[in-house]
């Protein structure tokens, strides 16, 4: 693909490729249950290794949330889903 | 019923949200806190999954938002026991929220992607592999293989890095702040993320497409996800 792309005009599949990794991988977390199911999605396959990558980002915010909690015994955690 | 958040916005925005629906199509509603507002909704017992059609109805919350103010983007998934663990989850980041509403204010994101074999080789570096690994055992195999994706991956940063002043002499007048990534090695692909004033979106749209270089893509505008933080790192 060449030129400047203007996603009005084509590509959807370029544009999912941005969304999901924007609103999957970026915007501000604040300490709550980020619970994303792994199992059972129905994904475009256009980035599905994005995908992983965002989960990853997600287990990653997690266990540092997790880890802060655990320091801040005051704090209730919520039990994971099985 | 967990809440979900969505997204921040300043306290005074006017937002109409009659006929809006979230995730799954539930209501969206606002949760209002001294200094920020919360654009939430209820979702399912069971979590949400992340798949593109909840990831669409996200995104669409926040950009309803984006049609009266500057919203700060949640990341997708983000759940509270009800409204009461969302509101004080918000308000015990208070302060770290309401200077990324700030920084963000008045501002949407452009996303620059490049096709790195795609654009113009005059200074482009040599992508090919360094090491031919045939007729080599398993163990020098992956050797070579390890050094091989090394060198991709250096290529791949030189190749960035060039592209990165180009569009600094293109629209870097216009960006405020830039974010770089993830791109892909496997589809040799550098993404740019700027953060500019909402009111420069087509004069930024203009000078890529007058600059007629081959390899780029932009999307956007799109709510600033890129530059909201993390509201839990310092």
């Amino acid at each position: 693909m060449t030129g400047v792309f203007d996603p009005g005009e084509s590509d959807e599949q370029l544009v999912l490729a941005d969304l999901l990794n924007h609103v999957l991988d970026r915007g501000v977390v604040i300490t709550g249950e980020v619970t994303i199911s792994v199992a059972d999605i129905d994904l475009v396959k256009v980035g599905l290794s994005l995908m992983i990558a965002a989960v990853e980002t997600t287990e990653v915010v997690q266990r540092r949330a997790l880890l802060k909690r655990q320091q801040n015994a005051d704090v209730s955690v919520l039990p994971r889903r099985p | 019923m967990p809440t979900y958040l969505y997204c921040l916005v300043d306290p005074d925005a006017e937002l109409v949200l009659d006929d809006l629906a979230g995730i799954d199509g539930g209501a969206v509603r606002l949760l209002r806190a001294p200094t920020m507002t919360a654009l939430v909704g209820d979702v399912g017992e069971g979590g949400v999954a992340p798949t593109a059609e909840h990831a669409r109805a996200h995104d669409a919350v926040v950009r309803r938002a984006m049609t009266v103010t500057t919203p700060l983007p949640a990341r997708f998934g983000q759940l509270f026991p009800d409204d009461a663990g969302a509101a004080a989850s918000i308000l015990g980041r208070a302060p770290r929220l309401e200077r990324a509403l700030a920084l963000v204010r008045g501002c949407v994101e452009m996303t620059v992607r490049v096709r790195l074999d795609e654009a113009e080789r005059g200074d482009e570096p040599d992508m090919t592999p360094a090491v031919e690994t045939i007729g080599v055992g398993p163990g020098r195999h992956y050797l070579l293989e390890l050094q091989n994706r090394q060198k991709v991956e250096q290529d791949m940063l030189l190749s960035s890095q060039i592209w990165q002043s180009k569009l600094s002499e293109l629209v870097g007048g216009e960006v405020l702040l830039e974010r770089l990534g993830p791109g892909s090695n496997e589809s040799r692909t550098a993404v740019f993320s700027h953060l500019i004033r909402r009111e420069s979106a087509e004069k930024y749209r203009q000078a890529l497409r007058g600059a007629n270089v081959g390899g780029l893509m932009v999307s956007g505008p799109w709510a600033p996800y890129s530059f909201a933080g993390d509201a839990d790192v310092e």
